[in-house]
């Protein structure tokens, strides 16, 4: 720091307790998550309500291998909790454990999914329909791969022993975001996949 | 040498070229690989390279280096202010830290990015100063218009707000900086990227379809407009990015006895806006990735040829940027209050009900997008209610425009250029939201909508709103930020310069449209042939006003007398640190005792700063 | 401080602005029955719209006057933090003055949904917008108009317009009709109105288009797009009766010239 300075630094932290600052951005941050998820699907229900949902082509898209996946996604939300819960009691070794377990959980839903692009029978380029399940999909996948970054991320930290039950407000961080990827992916699952095509 | 490696401009040079290399040759690896044809497409390698460019922009600066060390899982020191505040003038162009710095170089930035803007609508004026086309083509007149308005909005008007905020907000709740100093310096850096976005369109061609972009005819156009696409989404991000940082601060950070109801009220209204952006800036992104991705990927969202929509375009669209004109006026408003009450040696008449005021126009603000839509052949069921909800918005305005007036009044006007324009600003605003009123009548805006009455009406309340409201925090800051004070003749003569030519050039205007002149077109009727060369010739003048305000702050604050700390007997807390305040602001921790506005009260304090640091007080992890 | 003289000064000015307003409104002629109401609407906010604007202005210059500091006058402000009574009132004349917006705004509406409902005759026609011109489709006349033709209408007869686009987002727009709609592609907008002038008007595309969107306005000195003829019943059927000639001598020629092809 440099000397020019007229008193020393403080450290910037909140006067006011409660939420850390990190968590309570993050939370604030997905509420414009949560819009940005909201063009699309107010699209997607523009499309729906006006003319009823027909895929290009009168393929389906497969509710039923995809419910597996959904399963796959809401299983990862308890491990990425798990690792937590073993952080609390400082078990360092299995909050890696569980971490990972969440990663590779992770990977095989995209895995997944880019499977069931590749046998979905229509490609975005075919009518509305086809593009905006692609890019409501896409738009959730792009997300999953962000939270895999981040619990790379989160491994590499937990093997660098950053993590305490003290200060972890950034493994906080993750698994938030991990738990709303989840939560979007089931109201999508549900307004996609599960309400009947007309 | 050394200094390509550290975080410069110096580094930027190499780090965006790299970027945006390594991006193509992975593009064109991945189509190859995929056999993708053409490998080589252009559109698709230059989108890329912008992004990717854009990217290693930040990297180069140093917006990453601290958060690359958490990555790879390294030690963080919070307590690391290596990169904080400035020492000499060379650390404005530098990734900096500090609250204060980043404020000056978004003010700095965004003037600029004001008078470029500014300049292009001289060139296109000068095209309609007589009818007839002289200056320009068709395209380049298109072009013009929809760069003045693209650059006017997203580099200007709604980040110059998050610079004034910036600045200002962490001193009036006193703080010793924003929540988040590395967040709140990208989201700076990222604006120069979506400017050179924006303005390197000219290379190809621009954009033409006006600030709005509606497809269609986005369609057609060249590669320009996915850059008016991409340049939109950084602004966007930008601007996301500032407003959970101003959420945070001020909830999270407000000195000990900073209640709700002793904040000033400009920090209520940055409260008011952030949350607007945070709730509405993604639904721009949403169109203009839809968009974008249409025009660069060939999918169907808004054509016809694949059963789109394109009426969907203007609901998302109008879904944020309604809110963003309120987005351009809120902070305006709480400007506003700091100056009169300041000047007025008075306190804000109804001070709840103007806090509370904001949060309602907030709140309203996103009922009434439609309004923008009654003669596009939406549902007509949607017209009433959008009627209602947009006529009722004048009533919190109305408000926050009597409180004012009522503050004035008994007050003992000090009238210093900074009031006088906050005056000004009630005078010009009144005229522009009375014309929105009358717009939001369905049948009377579907008479004349998409002609000048439009352009009258958003430039009064654009111009006579928001840059009045500017103006009046720059003069008002200014002995704050540089310890020096302006000159007030040159800053008289600005302001009668530009209150005079303002009016003359936006309310014929309003006759203009009621008599069937279009808006967006490069030639005219014979019959508005007079009065289109009067709004030209004072609209030269208006700009070249500019140059006054220009040569005083810059003159002023190095020549200026030295204004002491507080010139304005001002109560808030920014006025009880020195000017310019220390690099970590205030000493000791503030303690709030009052409201931000007791004047004509015998001793009245807001807040002191104690001499001594208290026991530092405890925070739960 | 009297402060109700001054309110009463503010609405006496305000008055006076509101009249210079309206006997100073410049607007195209009224060519259809529904541009009265919105005219009427019009007057009515500049009416309401001068008041407001004179008592904020007065009360703007009288406080300048009469409050403003002298030199070196060091004196506070008074410490009055509100009148409830005084915020209640200004939030309760906005709501009424704005109401009253709705309401006339809603009556002008619905009397012209009433009118298109019960309209059983009249002139049904599609417009297609392109770039850059229109091109009209009589329906209920089976007249299909060449790109770039006149639209000529009879007076004192209603129309609906079924507006479409081939391309991009275009506006029709008539100034001294008071009326505007969007041609968009994909989608079909529908309007009425009903002329009630003999004359020619301006037809203005509104709506940023494209390089020839400045020259799709037949108010242009040059322009190549026609202005809408209104005229008499008479000359309109002389006029349709011309049309359907025309479009049956093309036919039959053009069946002669693909008889005569077919000959070959
Ligand atoms: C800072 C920006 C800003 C602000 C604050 C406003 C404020 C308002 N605007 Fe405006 N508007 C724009 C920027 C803004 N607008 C822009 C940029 C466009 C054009 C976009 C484009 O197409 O390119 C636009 C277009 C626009 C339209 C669409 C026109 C069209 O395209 O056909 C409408 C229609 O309803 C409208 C209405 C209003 C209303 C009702 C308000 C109200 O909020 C105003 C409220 C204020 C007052 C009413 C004055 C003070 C109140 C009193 C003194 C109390 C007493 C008053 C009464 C009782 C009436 N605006
Ligand atoms: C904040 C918003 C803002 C501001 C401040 C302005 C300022 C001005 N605007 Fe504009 N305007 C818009 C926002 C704004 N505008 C928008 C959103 C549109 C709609 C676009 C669309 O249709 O899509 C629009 C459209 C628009 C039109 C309609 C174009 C058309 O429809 O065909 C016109 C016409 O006159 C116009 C004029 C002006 C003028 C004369 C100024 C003047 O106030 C400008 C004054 C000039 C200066 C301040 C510059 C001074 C510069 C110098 C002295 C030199 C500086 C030196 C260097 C550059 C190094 N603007
Ligand atoms: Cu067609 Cu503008
Ligand atoms: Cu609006």
């Amino acid at each position: 720091m440099s000397a020019a300075t007229d008193h020393p630094a403080p450290q910037i932290q909140p006067y006011r307790t409660g939420l850390r600052p990190e968590t309570l951005g993050l939370i604030i941050f997905l509420v414009s998550e949560v819009a940005l998820f909201g063009a699309f699907f107010m699209y997607y229900a523009n499309l729906r309500i006006l003319n009823g949902i027909v895929w290009p082509g009168d393929f389906d898209i497969p509710a039923d291998s995809t419910s597996i996946n959904t399963l796959i996604l809401v299983l990862s939300s308890f491990t990425c909790e798990f690792a937590l819960l073993s952080l609390e009691r400082r078990k360092n070794g299995a909050v890696f454990g569980w971490l990972f377990a969440t990663f590779m959980l992770g990977a095989v839903f995209l895995g997944l999914q880019v499977h069931e692009y590749m046998i979905v029978g229509f490609t975005p380029q075919d009518e509305s329909t086809g593009t905006i399940f692609f890019t409501l999909t896409g738009l959730h996948g792009t997300h999953v791969f962000i939270g895999l970054v981040l619990l790379l991320f989160g491994m590499i930290r937990a093997l660098t022993g950053r993590w305490s039950p003290e200060r972890h407000s950034g493994l906080l961080g993750i698994s938030i975001y991990w738990h709303f990827v989840d939560i979007v992916w089931v109201v999508l699952f549900t307004v996609v996949y599960c309400l009947p095509s007309s | 040498m050394t200094a390509v490696l550290k975080p410069t401009l110096a580094r930027c040079l190499w780090t965006a070229p790299a970027f945006a290399a390594l991006a193509i040759l992975i593009t064109v690896a991945a189509r190859s690989i995929f056999g993708m044809s053409p490998v080589l497409q252009e559109s698709t390698l230059l989108t890329v390279a912008y992004i990717a460019g854009g990217i290693g922009f930040i990297v180069g600066i140093g917006g990453f280096d601290y958060w690359w060390t958490w990555m790879r899982g390294g030690e963080l020191d919070p307590n690391d202010h290596s990169q904080h505040g400035a020492h000499s003038w060379g650390d404005y162009f530098k990734f900096n830290t500090d609250h204060k710095v980043i404020g000056i170089q978004y003010i700095v930035f965004t003037f600029v990015m004001f008078l470029v803007g500014g300049m292009f609508a001289e060139v296109f004026r000068s095209e309609l100063a007589k009818p007839g086309q002289q200056v320009l083509t068709d395209q380049q007149y298109n072009g013009l218009i929809s760069q003045h308005g693209v650059i006017m909005i997203f580099v200007f008007m709604v980040p110059v707000f998050a610079g004034i905020g910036n600045y200002v907000i962490p001193l009036m709740i006193g703080a010793a900086d924003m929540a988040f100093p590395r967040l709140n310096a990208v989201s700076f850096w990222l604006l120069p990227v979506a400017a050179f976005t924006l303005l390197s369109s000219f290379m190809f061609g621009s954009f033409d379809g006006g600030w709005t972009g509606y497809p269609t005819l986005s369609e057609q156009s060249g590669y320009g407009m996915t850059l008016y696409q991409l340049g939109i989404q950084l602004a966007g991000a930008s601007s996301i990015a500032t407003a959970v940082n101003f959420l945070v601060t001020i909830i999270a950070m407000r000195a000990p006895g900073m209640t709700l109801f002793r904040m000033p009220l400009l920090v209520w209204a940055n409260l008011a806006t952030s949350a607007l952006v945070v709730a509405a800036t993604p639904f721009i992104a949403g169109a203009q990735f839809m968009a974008m991705f249409d025009r660069e990927m060939g999918t169907h969202f808004f054509t016809v040829a694949g059963n789109g929509d394109t009426l969907v375009y203007q609901h998302i669209f109008w879904f944020y940027s309604h809110p963003a004109v309120y987005i351009m006026i809120l902070p305006g408003f709480g400007i506003i209050s700091e100056v009169i009450a300041t000047h007025a040696r008075k306190p804000v008449f109804g001070y709840r009900a103007v806090a509370f005021s904001s949060a309602g126009i907030a709140i309203l603000g996103f009922a009434v997008w439609a309004h923008h839509m009654f003669a596009s052949g939406m549902e007509p069921w949607l017209r009433v209610p959008i009627m209602l909800s947009t006529l009722l918005i004048a009533i919190p305005t109305g408000i926050k425009i009597f409180s004012w007036l009522g503050t004035m009044w008994g007050g003992v006007l000090r009238m210093t250029t900074a009031n006088l324009f906050a005056i000004g600003f009630i005078f010009t605003f009144v005229i522009g939201g009375l014309s929105g009123v009358m717009l939001a009548v369905v049948p009377f805006d579907v008479s004349i909508t998409n002609s000048y009455f439009i352009v009258a009406h958003f430039h009064y309340v654009l111009f006579g709103g928001s840059i009045m409201t500017i103006y009046a925090g720059f003069y008002h800051w200014f002995p704050k930020v540089t310890g020096r004070m302006y000159n007030e003749i040159l800053g008289r003569w600005h302001f009668w310069l530009t209150f005079i030519f303002s009016n003359l050039v936006f309310f014929p205007m309003h006759y203009q449209g009621l008599l069937g002149m279009p808006r967006r077109v490069a030639d005219y009727a014979p019959e508005f042939a007079w009065s289109n060369t009067l709004i030209s010739i004072a609209a030269f003048i208006l700009g070249a006003s500019t140059l006054i305000f220009v040569y005083n702050m810059i003159h002023s604050a190095r020549h200026g007398k030295t204004g002491g700390a507080n010139p304005w007997r001002g109560l808030t807390l920014e006025w009880m640190l020195s000017s310019p305040p220390p690099i970590f602001n205030f000493p000791t921790t503030p303690r709030v005792i009052g409201g931000p506005y007791r004047y004509g009260e015998e001793g009245a304090k807001h807040a002191i700063v104690p001499e001594v640091e208290p026991a530092t007080v405890e925070t739960t992890v | 401080m009297k402060v109700l003289p001054l309110v009463l000064l503010g609405v006496v000015v305000g008055a006076v602005i509101s009249v210079l307003l309206i006997v100073l409104r410049t607007l195209p002629v009224q060519a259809s029955a529904e541009a009265d109401d919105i005219d009427n609407l019009y007057i009515f906010f500049l009416g309401f719209s001068g008041i407001i604007f004179g008592i904020v202005v007065l009360f703007l210059l009288v406080a300048v006057y009469r409050f403003r500091a002298r030199p070196n006058d060091e004196r506070e402000g008074d410490n009055i933090h509100g009148i409830t009574w005084l915020e209640v009132v200004w939030t309760v004349i906005p709501f009424v003055i704005v109401m009253l917006c709705a309401i006339g705004g809603l009556i002008v509406l619905r009397s012209g949904d009433v009118e298109a409902q019960a309209r059983t005759s009249g002139q049904q026609i599609h417009v297609l917008g392109y770039q850059f011109g229109w091109k009209y489709d009589y329906l209920n006349q089976e007249i299909n108009l060449r790109e770039q033709s006149t639209l000529v209408l009879p007076v004192n007869e209603s129309v609906i317009f079924e507006l479409t686009s081939a391309d991009v987002i275009h506006s029709f727009w008539v100034p001294a009709w008071r009326m505007q709609m969007n041609a968009t592609p994909g989608q079909t907008n529908e309007v009425s109105i009903t002329p009630t002038k003999i004359g020619t008007y301006e037809i203005i595309c509104a709506f940023l288009c494209g390089v020839g969107h400045t020259g799709m306005n037949s108010a242009l000195p040059d322009s190549i797009i026609p202005k809408v003829q209104v005229v008499s019943k008479a000359d309109f059927d002389a006029w349709v009766a011309k049309q359907k000639d025309d479009a049956a001598k093309a036919a039959s020629s053009a069946a002669a010239d693909s008889a005569a092809g077919s000959v070959d």
